[in-house]
């Protein structure tokens, strides 16, 4: 029944996504919150004109609403977050349609932080197109000797 | 050398140093004023809109879009979002949602973003009904340092040409100023020689004079001795060393007194078996004292047309020049024929190097750090004037070897 | 030489036409500093410090992103260990669907010591391929396959080319557990090694133009190689196998705690690879993975606190065996009787990271505790490093 109930409310947020596309959606820097949460599932929509834009559907641990997280190109998530993976993510959130929506900031998870956005919104995949694991992200390559 | 190259070298480092400041002023000067100028700019259009705003929103929504769409074709602009009172109702924005609002109460902030500087300019104007509008544009500044960039990518193209064109340059002048140089060097050495060689010809021609006096008391003093000289063979042949070494020493002295005149050999017919004994007595001192041995082959009864003195001048110079090579056996050997006597000098020294072999006979040319390398001069000098040469036909390390050749001389 | 070159005029054209392509290239600067206070971790102990500086540009088109990365080293006390490499190259990214994507990378890599350890400079090509799924059933599989071929124009005994590939599975569970299993194979093919040296008494470098490289010989000399010196080139394999088994617990977002095993096993001894330990051991001290057999194992915990500061500590332990490799005097004779070398290495490390801006920043200390047969090896190293990052970005 939970999962029924669970399945329902993707689809609606889903159709509500797809409807929201047509919704205008910023990220707002002045109602950036960080929620602690637990991923239902993680899908590639159309977001901004884009065909695999990763998003993630959480469903906050305090209040056990679903939010619609919208991360970054798929290209740009190297994070091995899975369905079930409990993480926090700081970002722009506003409701849309009756959806919760956030545009994402930062995502932790298993003690590392990544972050998408700068402190304005600004996305941090663009111009580092097709770049495997070389620098970005906040990773840095090893040091030492060759 | 090094100075040369310094001095051209520090000029063009302060003229490239001087061109990069200038460059940077310049820029940062660019800078400022493009800064005015997008201010400027995203003013006028705010002013624009504001004012065509309201008569854009008479003829529907839609102009007003079209006009913000005209505008945002416009690539200096980053993003524009129209308010109609509380409500967005439009956004456009060339990175995915970004539109940084920030709440503040000036109309015009900055704020950075990785491309840079983004003029954020917020507008109002009013519609029929006195709906209010808000109009936010932000403009990339930073777009405009692609001007700024070709001027410097210019720029270093012209400094790295013009660097190159230098360097090219002073390469040249530094490989023939090489060429020209080492020529000057060279003379400029052999007029130092030439100036010593005649200060010191000056200096020994004062002390042959001052010489002479003493020496001819000695010989005058000698000439009394022989009087009281036993007939013994030993005595006279110590008499006849002792004359004839007063007499090389005058000889000497004439020669260098005048190094420029020439030398008239006296020729009378000389034991050379005799002559070599003498000698080898004469250099006995030296050679102990440099532990070396001085061994002498010339048949007994041969008897040549020369001058001894000039003779043994030679041998000694070539004896003393062996012996300061660090030799310890000098060989000299003496054959007769009958029109040519052959003197062969050999040692164990260190020998020559090619080419100070090949210049051996000049004057001021020796291996030794005192001298002035006369002394083979002179016995080439001495031969040349007795018709005779001298060769230089081994300079091997430990077998150096002279051959002389003295022609028989006419009797005076 | 001129293969140096021909590099670097091709990064130059790059960076040319990134120039003018403009706004999609993107520039990125480096530095990092640390002070070590056993830089060569041996029993030598010396100490240093370096700067390694870096940068990187690279200019995205479609799929494809071209980059060329120079690096610098600076040792303040030891400067002839001083480098610089650099690497152009190319990496391909295409989706597949979903999260899957398959990765392609193509560099060239060349490095440079000064004129004494000039020896230990190489250049080669590097070839890198990498697949990742993402399943239904919370499964992640990745297959990846690497290439590297170094040659040493002034040694070619330390020329060599690498296979790896390995096969990894990840599961995540709900809570909050990552499983992990990497098998991976390792061959490293040295084509012409200097195998075989007879020790004599003084050690000489003698300079053979016959060969196609200098050689070092121990024998007394210099000389020919003939009467007591035995110079025997040959080709080695090096195959090399491994397991790694790690579990990831996260304990809420900000935590996590990792912990990983390790087992590597060489199927072939290094007995007879002289010039193979001397590379290895003196200038490759952190990738000597392929020589050793043995297990490891570590235990990390990374934290992220207040704004985005990333935490990181680990301990790890391994016990390393070099079959073949066996403990040397100072002057580099077998020490009878012949006992193998066999380490144990501890490991502590704390990190911290944090992006400030356009700054990427970190700072962190490491110690090394090395036991070892071979005294020359037992040692002890403490490592304080810091570094800033800063990348432009340049888009359309």
């Amino acid at each position: 029944m939970r999962k029924t109930v669970l399945f329902l409310w993707l689809l609606l947020l889903s159709a509500a996504a797809a409807a929201g596309e047509e919704q205008i959606k910023y990220y707002r820097v002045d109602s950036v919150k960080t929620i602690k949460g637990e991923v239902v599932d993680i899908k590639s929509e159309t977001s901004f004109h884009k065909s695999d834009f990763t998003v993630i559907y959480l469903k906050e641990k305090k209040s056990g609403e679903i939010y619609r997280v919208e991360v970054s190109p798929g290209w740009f998530f190297n994070m091995d977050v899975m369905i079930g993976s409990k993480i926090e993510i700081t970002g722009s959130c506003t409701v849309e349609n009756g959806v919760n929506l956030v545009m994402t900031r930062s995502i932790a998870f298993q003690g590392e932080i990544f972050l998408f956005r700068d402190k304005y919104g600004f996305p941090l995949w663009r111009g580092k197109r097709g770049q495997p694991n070389r620098g970005g992200q906040g990773k840095h390559r090893r040091r030492g000797k060759h | 050398m090094k100075k040369r190259i310094v001095l051209f070298i520090v000029p063009l480092i302060l003229i490239l140093i001087a061109i990069f400041f200038l460059n940077r002023y310049t820029r940062n000067k660019i800078r400022a004023q493009s800064e005015q100028v997008t201010i400027a700019e995203g003013m006028t259009i705010r002013n624009l809109v504001e004012v065509s705003g309201s008569h854009l929103t008479d003829e529907g929504e839609n102009a007003l879009m079209a006009f913000l769409d005209n505008l945002y074709r416009n690539e200096l602009i980053v993003y524009i979002g129209l308010f109609k009172d509380k409500e967005l109702i439009r956004l456009l924005s060339r990175f995915e949602g970004y539109f940084p609002i920030v709440e503040t109460q000036k109309d015009l902030h900055v704020i950075d973003s990785p491309i840079g500087k983004i003029f954020h300019i917020k507008g109002a104007f009013k519609d029929k009904m006195g709906n209010p509008f808000y109009l936010h544009i932000g403009y990339n500044y930073d777009f405009l340092s692609t001007f700024e960039d070709t001027l410097s990518r210019n720029f270093y193209i012209v400094v790295i040409l013009f660097s190159i064109i230098i360097l090219f340059i002073t390469g040249l002048i530094i490989y023939f100023d090489k060429k020209f140089f080492q020529k000057e060097l060279e003379l400029e050495r052999e007029k130092q020689e030439k100036e010593r060689f005649r200060e010191l010809s000056l200096l020994t021609s004062e002390i042959a004079h001052e010489i002479k006096n003493p020496l001819n008391s000695i010989y005058l003093s000698f000439n009394a001795l022989e009087k009281y000289l036993a007939p013994r063979e030993e005595a006279l042949f110590y008499r006849d060393a002792l004359r004839g070494e007063i007499r090389r020493i005058t000889a000497i002295i004439q020669s260098y007194s005048d190094l420029s005149r020439e030398i008239y050999p006296r020729i009378e017919a000389v034991d050379m078996a005799k002559l070599a004994a003498e000698f080898q007595w004469m250099m006995e001192g030296e050679l102990k004292k440099n532990n070396a041995v001085l061994t002498v082959h010339v048949e007994k009864d041969t008897i040549f047309n020369t001058d001894s003195d000039l003779v043994k001048q030679v041998l000694l110079n070539l004896v003393k020049n062996a012996i300061e090579a660090d030799a310890t056996a000098v060989t000299l050997t003496m054959v007769l024929s009958k029109k040519r006597l052959d003197l062969t000098v050999g040692d164990n020294g260190a020998g020559l190097d090619e080419k100070t072999a090949a210049d051996i006979f000049k004057p001021y040319v020796s291996t030794k750090t005192r001298g002035m390398g006369l002394g083979l001069h002179i016995v080439l000098k001495i031969l040349k004037a007795l018709d005779g040469d001298i060769r230089l036909v081994s300079r091997s390390p430990g077998n150096t070897v002279f051959k002389i050749e003295i022609p028989r001389g006419e009797r005076m | 030489m001129d293969k140096k070159r021909l590099v670097l005029l091709l990064g130059l054209v790059l960076m040319l036409t990134g120039r003018l392509a403009a706004k999609n290239l993107n520039i990125g600067i480096d530095y990092n500093g640390y002070y070590s206070d056993n830089i060569f971790m041996n029993a030598s102990a010396i100490t240093d410090y370096v700067s390694q500086f870096h940068a990187g540009i690279d200019l995205s088109a479609k799929k494809f992103n071209f980059y060329l990365d120079a690096d610098g080293g600076i040792y303040k006390d030891n400067p002839e260990f001083n480098t610089f490499n650099i690497e152009p190259g190319m990496a391909f990214l295409h989706h597949l669907n979903g999260r899957n994507a398959v990765r392609v990378t193509f560099g060239y890599a060349v490095l440079d010591y000064k004129e004494l350890f000039s020896d230990f400079n190489y250049h080669g090509p590097k070839f890198q391929a990498n697949l990742k799924i993402y399943t239904a059933g919370q499964f992640i599989l990745e297959g990846g396959y690497d290439f590297e071929s170094r040659g040493y124009p002034n040694y070619d005994s330390f020329d060599f080319l690498n296979h790896k590939a390995f096969l990894e599975i990840s599961r995540f569970f709900k809570s909050q557990t990552t499983l992990r299993l990497q098998a991976g194979f390792n061959y490293r093919y040295y084509p012409h090694i200097v195998q075989n040296l007879d020790f004599g008494d003084d050690y000489n470098y003698f300079d053979n133009t016959k060969s196609q490289g200098k050689w070092m010989h121990k024998g007394p000399g210099p000389h020919s190689p003939s009467g007591t010196d035995q110079l025997i080139y040959g080709s080695m394999g090096i195959p090399n196998v491994y397991g790694t088994l790690s579990i990831v617990q996260g304990i809420g977002p900000r935590v996590g705690i990792a912990g990983e095993a390790e087992l590597r096993k060489n199927f072939r001894g290094l007995d007879d690879a002289d010039a193979l330990i001397k590379n290895s051991y003196i200038i490759y001290p952190y990738n000597d993975d392929y020589l050793w057999d043995g297990t490891r194992f570590s235990l990390a915990v990374k934290i992220v606190l207040f704004k985005a500061l990333g935490v990181e500590g680990a301990v790890s332990y391994a016990d390393k065996n070099y079959p073949g490799v066996y403990v040397m005097d100072a002057g580099g004779n077998v020490v009878e009787p012949a006992v193998e070398r066999e380490d144990s290495l501890l490991l502590y490390t704390l990190k911290l990271s944090k992006k400030i801006g356009k700054l990427d920043i970190f700072a962190g200390i490491r110690r090394r505790e090395n036991t070892s047969t071979d005294d020359y090896f037992h040692y002890d190293m403490l490592t304080i490093s810091a570094g800033i990052g800063y990348y432009f970005q340049g888009l359309k």
